[in-house]
Formats: structure tokens, sequence, C-alpha cells
């Protein structure tokens, strides 16, 4: 199979550089830098070290019995990326930014967060590191993620609230961007998913492609053979591209991306970029967007603030087109049931975003047969959920 | 010679230094736009930029980015905001440069665009990230 993306950061028609002049230089540098690297057996190694003494991994790969005989169809096993340190694989790409980012000689990290989760996970390796961090996040998700901000503020990272727009997800990539224009000299922007402008959605696929490569090992081990379906859900795409690249190859191997449903696909308030949206350009990248007819970004929802944004990475488009990944959504209400599916088969609480991806398998496992075997990407922990979570039942705690 | 470079040859024939002028298109109003276009004009601006709204302006800061949310409050879109430079060449022959972000210009269509903005009277584009081979 061809290499992906092409030397200007193309997969097929996506992805590709749509910045303001002043940023090529920077995005030149970590290219290169992050070429570099990745040809260096010593940050190779230096990766494989934190990933293994401060993450956790390899992380497990769990058979869930008792989900498995609920559904009454094929094996699920879970790809427990709930237990990354820090709660979700989102520190996997973390390390391996700040590590660039030390190599490059700056003292100064900037973030976007959603969830709340990416940037915990940058404040970490900031603490880590020794790095002074400031991560934008949108006054919506604060109120939604107020958890996740308290625990950046305990790691001694500057919290910078967005008022503009829509308050989510997308308005702290513009802030984020903002800043990495004005200080891109001292700063290194540690962008959270496969998005932006070349190289990022190459480097953050291959931080996360970890994933991947341990499932592989960890199935042919449990089962003697590949999965029948790979299913994880899809923000920006990074634990689902990562779980996925490994098996690309493998054309008998499945590949479900579930996108946000959220009020569902007629109501027009998801953020389900496959189902509605169209080609444009976004943050520095082509790819699906959820736009008007005048390329006038759209709004958003979700009850998950980790999928809650109106593009989807440059590849999983070009996967998309190809046919090679096929795309489904599920809406608030299945992840809703599917995050207390969870929790009572199981005793697992996953993050409202990896509850979507159960979600699907609520509807695909009972469609198989017992012979067959699904992997699902349990791409974090819930209790960062507990309050949005009570909030939606009605509970005052 | 073009609108742009006849007004430089001007303004160096006269050892002056250029005004420049911004305004973001639609805010409040289309029809504002094209009363103040005619306002800078005839108060001695050289050429005049015209931002076109765009819902999320990366390479702006914040007064930009509400003048833009007023704007599309307003309903401005790229097509109208052609027909009211159309409607200003019958007026002024002011230098009109258009500020957009690429994806505005990628869903008029890149070839449509560079068309329609010619034949508006258009002078000049400044885009946010397009690709530097447009409309030449
Ligand atoms: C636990 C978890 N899963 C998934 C996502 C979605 O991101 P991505 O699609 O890049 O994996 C997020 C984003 O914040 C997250 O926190």
């Amino acid at each position: 199979m061809m290499q992906l993306p092409d030397a200007r950061g193309r997969f097929g028609a996506f992805g590709g550089r749509y910045v303001p002049e002043t940023l090529i230089p920077a995005l030149d540098e970590l290219a290169r830098e992050y070429e570099k690297a990745r040809r260096d057996p010593k940050f190779k190694a230096e990766l494989d070290s934190y990933l293994r003494q401060y993450v956790g991994r390899p992380t497990p790969l769990y058979y869930a019995e008792r989900l498995t005989k609920k559904l009454g169809g094929a094996r699920i096993y879970l790809k427990r990326e709930d237990f990354c340190h820090t709660g979700a694989h989102k520190i996997n790409n973390t390390i391996g930014q700040g590590l660039l980012t030390r190599r490059m000689g700056k003292q100064r990290v900037i973030a976007e967060t959603g969830a709340g989760q990416h940037g915990v996970a940058v404040a970490t390796v900031a603490a880590l590191f020794g790095l002074q961090c400031e991560v934008y996040m949108g006054t919506e998700d604060m109120e939604r993620q107020a958890l996740n901000v308290f625990r950046m503020r305990l790691l001694g990272t500057t919290v910078t609230a967005v008022h503009a727009g829509s308050r989510t997800l997308k308005d702290a990539i513009s802030e984020a961007m903002r800043d990495w224009t004005t200080n891109v000299r001292t700063t290194h922007y540690i962008l959270g998913s496969v998005l932006g402008a070349h190289p990022y959605p190459m480097m953050i696929r291959d931080f996360q492609s970890v994933i991947g490569r341990e499932t592989r090992k960890q199935i042919l081990q449990a089962e003697g053979r590949l999965p029948d379906y790979l299913v994880a859900c899809v923000g920006g795409g990074s634990n689902s591209i990562g779980m996925f690249t490994a098996f690309l190859k493998d054309k008998k191997v499945k590949m479900v991306g579930v996108e946000a449903g959220g009020l569902g696909i007629e109501s027009g308030k998801h953020a389900a970029r496959f189902a509605t949206g169209s080609v444009g350009v976004l943050h520095g990248t082509m790819t699906y967007l959820l736009q008007d007819d005048d390329g006038q970004i759209q709004l958003t929802h979700s009850v998950s603030a980790g999928l809650d944004y109106a593009a989807v990475g440059p590849e999983h488009a070009f996967y998309k087109e190809a046919e090679r990944i096929s795309y489904t959504s599920a809406t608030d209400e299945e992840a809703m049931a599917a995050f207390d599916l969870l929790c009572r088969t199981e005793g697992l609480m996953p993050a409202l975003e990896s509850a979507h991806a159960v979600a699907h398998v609520m509807k695909l496992a009972p469609k198989l047969t017992r012979s067959q075997v699904i992997v699902v990407n349990l791409s974090g922990r819930g209790d960062k959920d507990v309050n949005q979570v009570a909030r939606i039942k009605g509970v005052n705690l | 010679m073009n609108r742009i470079d006849s007004a430089f040859q001007q303004i160096k024939e006269r050892g002056e230094k250029a005004l420049i002028a911004y305004l973001m298109a639609g805010d409040p109003t289309l029809e504002d736009t094209e009363a103040y276009v005619q306002q800078l004009a005839d108060a001695g601006a050289d050429i005049i930029e015209l931002g076109v709204p765009f819902s999320d302006p990366i390479a702006d800061g914040p007064v930009i980015q509400q003048a833009a949310e007023r704007a599309l409050r307003s309903g401005t879109s790229l097509k109208k905001i052609l027909a009211t430079v159309r409607s200003l060449r019958t007026k002024t022959q002011i230098p009109l440069v258009l500020m957009a972000y690429y994806n505005s210009i990628f869903r008029y269509g890149e070839a449509a665009f560079c068309l329609d903005a010619v034949v508006a009277g258009v002078d000049g584009l400044a885009s946010r990230a397009a690709s530097s081979t447009m409309c030449r």
C-alpha cells in the first residue's frame, strides 16, 4: 500500500496545509524534527520507556464476557485505553509531542481541549517535562467538564476561557492557533487529534498507532486470528485511526467509525460529518465538514464534548471515500444507554465518547454469531463525565 | 494598467504614502458597506479592503471576529458581496481588495469565483491560506 500522506501532507484529495503564512516555518520545523526523531533510535527508546513506565502500556485487551452474553452475538473485546494514565488515549500523543517539544528547545506548550481529556494529558506532560502550559477551552465545555478544568489547574496549567463563537472545541482551536501565530518562536502547539495542517494528522496518527499494534498482537494471542470488526468513536479521529492503522492491510477486518449523532441526524443537532457534511477547509486542513452553502461552519451538538466538532481528520475522509472504513453514528440517547449497560454488565464506566462506540456494538453484535469477534476501543474512562451524566439523569449531586 | 497599480503610481507621483482602509463587508449590513466605501473614497482612502465574513476566522482577532458575526447575522454571503461591488462600480473606481478565508472561495468554486470577482470589478484578493496560484 502507498505511504500516506504524500510529501505535501495530502491523503488523496484531503489534508494539506491551509494556514496563515506565518505558521509555515513552524510547520516545516515540526515536520523536520519529527522526521529526525522518528528515525532516531534514542527517541524511540525514550518514547517507549515513557509509554511503558508512565502511561502504563501496553493496555490490556479484555474479553467482555458478560457483555457478550447479554448481547448474544459476536465475542466482544475491549481495548482498555481507559487504563492509560490520565484516563484516556490522549496521553499517547502528548508524551510524543512533549518529547518533541524538548528536542526543539521550546519552553512553552499550548493546546485546545474539548472534553478536557487532551488538556489534562497536555498539562500532565507539561508538568512532567517542566514546560510552561496554557490550555484554551470553550466556556460551554468548561461548564460540562468542570472537573477536568480543575485537574489542569492543579497540574500547574493556565486554563484560558474562550467566549467566542459556539464556545466549544472549534473556538478553542481557533484561539490556540492565534496564540501560536503570535508566539511561534517559543511555543509548540500540541494539537490533540488527527486534525490541522500537515504534519499534525500524520504525526498524531503515528503516536496513537501503538493502540492498534498492541491490539493486533493481543487478539492474535487470545483468538489465534484477526477480528471481524473494529469499532471506535470518531471525534477528530485519533483513537480510531490509532486502532485501525495496524489492520488497514488486512482486507477481511471491517472497521467502523462512530460519530456523534446528537439528538438525531434529522434534528440537525449532531456532529456526524459523514452523514450530512461536505468537503471544505477548516483549521488548516481539507476534509469533511458540517457547513452551510456559503462555507460557514455549522454548530454541532453532542452529549460528549470530545466528539462535538465540525470537522473530521483528513485521513478518515480519505478512507471513507476509498470505502476502507465505514462510518455511522450513535445518538446521545444511545450513548447513554451504552454507558449504563457497560457500567452494569462489566463494572466499567466508559467516557461518553467511548460509549458511542459501545452503542454501535449493541446494534452490531446481536447480528453476528459466536464465532465472530469484535474489538472496541474503550478510548477513555467515564469519571470525567459523572457530573454530566447526573445532570442528564436529573440527579442533583 | 489595473486600478491598484495606477493608484500606487499616482500616490508615488504625488510623493505620498498609501492609505488602505479595511471594512468588514456586511457589518452591520451590505447597504451600510456600500455607503461606507463611498464615504471612505471621498475622504481620501486610496485602496479599500473588504473582509468576507467567516464563522471561524483563525487569522483575525476578536474585533474582526465580532464584526464577522454581525455581518453573518444580517445574511451576508460572498455572492451578495460581489453584487455590492458590482453596484459600487457604477459609483466609484477606488481599488477594492477582498480579504477572504479559503473555505468561502472553495465553496463558491475557485474558477467561478475568479471570473465573477473580475466581472464584478474586484481588483485583488488577499486570501487566508489559499493556494498561491489562484486567479492567475
Ligand atoms: C475519551 C475520549 N475518546 C475519544 C475522544 C475523541 O477524539 P478522537 O476522535 O481524536 O479520538 C476524546 C476527545 O476528547 C476523548 O476524550
